[in-house]
């Protein structure tokens, strides 16, 4: 503990007796050492006395004459320990007559914590006061360490379950005005390292004006903001620099708005007063989490510990967050380089893609397209590597590149997919794939399908009619043989559809429920491709969680 | 008791065969644990799959049964499958892997079957 005897400091003191001289003589007492007294002639007087006082405004403790005009002492100390307000207020008896051992027993039966018989002495009365202060104070201290503990349990799981930055600072902020922070300011860089982050939390915060409206008055209220970066190097100079690990430092009100304004932040978030800044910061290289409080928040050992332990979770939440943003970033860059970055320009034939990766946080999956001119027609490729995983997209980069390869020595379609499964048979043994190409003969009058195992083509013809191309063989990577290619008409005005399983394939519907909405909406899609490939990713890649890929081909 | 996406149960059958049964849903995130007790499973016995139960199937799970069709005794012998629900017929059908298994109505007969473990040539009735 900060101070030599924390739990010895002055009280407010109820005094209760109806006896004028007691209340007297006790209240002067009493107030010679310090404490504030109040006074009550009667229960009723007293309780109500305890009812109407502000939280904050409580007495400490009770001294209670155990004969009173209205009830017994021992009634108003079973009332005052019977309600959840005053239940922990130490109450001491006071009896004017020397009376029998059997009621000072009575007296301490009931809820009281100590018991004196006149003549008082008045060292003996200031002892017990002073002692019944102490454990008490001792004890709330310790229940309040013990909540506040468990408020840091809560935020602590709250910040690693934050999935953006503006999460992950309300929780850190919310958390330090649980830990006891009158207002706090927590702020942090995004992690994509773009911009801060701040959430200023506070109960008495006037409501947002923000484009999110007024927060109903339910708790503390949460402003959300944001700063440029250099914020954090200027509150970096006043903590740890460069160091990591964790820091702290009291910034008067002057500095506090000077590291606000100097960086151009917002400073409606901020409290006016001096600040007490809690730093962490992870590792070498990385960017502070900051928390500002109001000092009084940080003023004892114990909420300082905390304040630094809810800042340490906040960085290393923020770590996390940081890595999987990266990750992703990462692993979306590179998928997006195996696929092809434009499509052939052929004459008689209109093509659009679509491609949406797997949700954010979900990872990257093996879907992709490629569209090939080759001498005997125009090359349409669509696959599925099974599997979310990086190894999943590496092997779809290089089927892609083989087929374009073997594709451009003017092998057919079925020869295509026998030398794709040989590939991966040899290099990725045990992954399979699942690939259709649609090879468009010059002129566009006829198509060859050769699908290992794919979702079928559809295909729609002028009059609006459509069809799946069901014909197929085996998914690749079993060294298995295929079957050859089939061929049909596509008269003019033709339209040809290919999409991975990630568009209708949806746990708890039937795939063939799936299949079939597909081909009713591609029935009524618009004739203009770009059109008809927003609204199908529209209508079918709303709750998916896997990636989806779409290739569409016009035949004029 | 814990709540899974896929439940596996593995059994002996009096009939010499490790029957493995499979109710919920077999995707990336359940599939891993599949491969795990077909590799714990004896490779001297053949292989069956009880699937009635199984109610979602994508790519990754569709994999796990062709692994576990390689796995399952000579190449060429189909992996009986029992009670496989339509949907999952279908997309077996659609991926070809059809071709790797044969359908059963119950796990006796595809035990008891005489030719086992190979009962016949694959089913390509509800080919679409």
């Amino acid at each position: 503990m900060t101070t030599a005897a924390p739990d010895a400091g002055p009280a407010t003191v109820l005094v209760l007796d109806d006896n004028p001289t007691t209340r007297y003589i006790v209240g002067s007492w009493l107030r010679r050492s310090g404490h504030t007294v109040v006074e009550a002639v009667d229960g009723t007087q007293a309780l109500a006395l305890l009812t109407g006082a502000p939280t904050h405004e409580l007495p400490e403790l009770a001294i209670v004459d155990v004969k009173l005009p209205d009830m017994t002492g021992f009634e108003v100390c079973e009332r005052i320990k019977g309600r959840p307000r005053t239940a922990d207020l130490p109450v001491v008896h006071i009896s004017a007559t020397a009376i029998e051992a059997s009621d000072r027993t009575q007296g301490l039966h009931r809820g009281a914590d100590a018991y004196l018989t006149e003549p008082i002495d008045p060292a003996e009365l200031q002892a017990t006061v002073t002692a019944v202060l102490r454990y008490t104070r001792a004890r709330r201290r310790a229940e309040r360490l013990a909540d506040r503990v468990a408020a840091l349990h809560r935020s602590t799981l709250a910040l690693y379950d934050a999935a953006d930055a503006d999460t992950l600072v309300t929780a850190a902020a919310l958390g330090a005005t649980e830990l006891g922070a009158a207002q706090a300011t927590v702020v942090v860089l995004g992690p994509h390292s773009e911009t801060l982050h701040l959430a200023h939390c506070s109960p008495a915060a006037a409501p947002d004006g923000g484009p999110d409206g007024p927060v109903p008055d339910t708790g503390p209220s949460v402003r959300l903001r944001t700063a440029p970066p250099v914020l954090l190097d200027t509150l970096a100079h006043h903590t740890l620099g460069d160091a990591t690990g964790t820091d702290s430092a009291l910034l008067t009100a002057v500095e506090w708005r000077t590291a606000l304004a100097g960086a151009a932040a917002p400073q409606d978030v901020t409290p006016d007063g001096p600040v007490t800044l809690v730093v962490a910061r992870t590792k070498p290289g990385r960017p502070l989490v900051a928390l500002a409080v109001d000092p009084q928040a940080a003023a004892g050992l114990d909420q300082h510990r905390l304040l630094s332990q809810l800042t340490q979770a906040a960085a290393l939440a923020l770590e996390a967050l940081r890595s999987q943003a990266e990750e992703h970033a990462l692993a979306l860059t590179l998928q997006r380089s195996f696929l092809p970055d434009r499509l052939p320009s052929v004459t008689g034939v209109d093509l659009a893609v679509r491609y949406e990766p797997a949700s954010d946080r979900s990872e990257i999956g093996g879907d992709f397209y490629e569209a090939i001119d080759t001498p005997a027609g125009l090359l349409l490729a669509i696959g599925d590597v099974a599997g979310h995983s990086l190894e999943a997209a590496m092997v779809m980069g290089e089927l892609r590149h083989a087929l374009r390869a073997y594709a451009i020595e003017g092998h057919d379609p079925q020869t295509l997919l026998r030398r794709l499964d040989t590939l991966m048979v040899r290099l990725r043994p045990g992954v399979t794939a699942t690939v259709c190409l649609v090879l468009i003969e010059p002129g566009g009058r006829r198509i060859h399908v050769a699908n290992a195992g794919h979702l079928p083509p559809l295909l729609r013809l002028a009059d609006g009619s459509t069809r799946y191309l069901t014909e197929h063989g085996i998914l690749l990577g079993l060294d298995l043989p295929q079957p050859p290619a089939t061929t049909h008409d596509t008269p003019a005005g033709s339209t040809l559809l290919l999409v991975t399983d990630g568009l209708v394939e949806v746990p708890g519907e039937h795939l063939e429920v799936g299949l079939g909405a597909l081909r009713e909406s591609f029935a009524e899609a618009p004739a203009d491709l770009d059109a008809a490939g927003d609204l199908l990713l529209g209508a079918f890649a709303k709750a998916q969680a896997d990636d989806v890929a779409l290739l569409l081909a016009h035949l004029q | 008791m814990p709540a899974y996406a896929l439940t596996i149960h593995v059994s002996a059958h009096a009939a010499g065969a490790t029957v493995v049964v499979l109710a919920g849903e077999l995707d990336y995130h359940t599939a891993p644990r599949l491969r795990r007790a077909i590799e714990g499973t004896p490779t001297v016995l053949p292989l069956v799959l009880d699937i009635a139960g199984l109610r979602f199937c994508d790519s990754m799970g569709i994999a796990e049964l062709v692994y576990a069709s390689l796995r399952a005794g000579t190449p060429g012998t189909p992996l009986p499958l029992v009670g496989a629900p339509a949907d999952l017929r279908h997309l077996l059908t659609l991926t070809g892997v059809d071709q790797l298994v044969s359908h059963h109505a119950h796990v006796d007969q595809a035990v008891g079957s005489p030719c086992f473990p190979a009962p016949g040539p694959p089913d390509r009735t509800d080919r679409s």
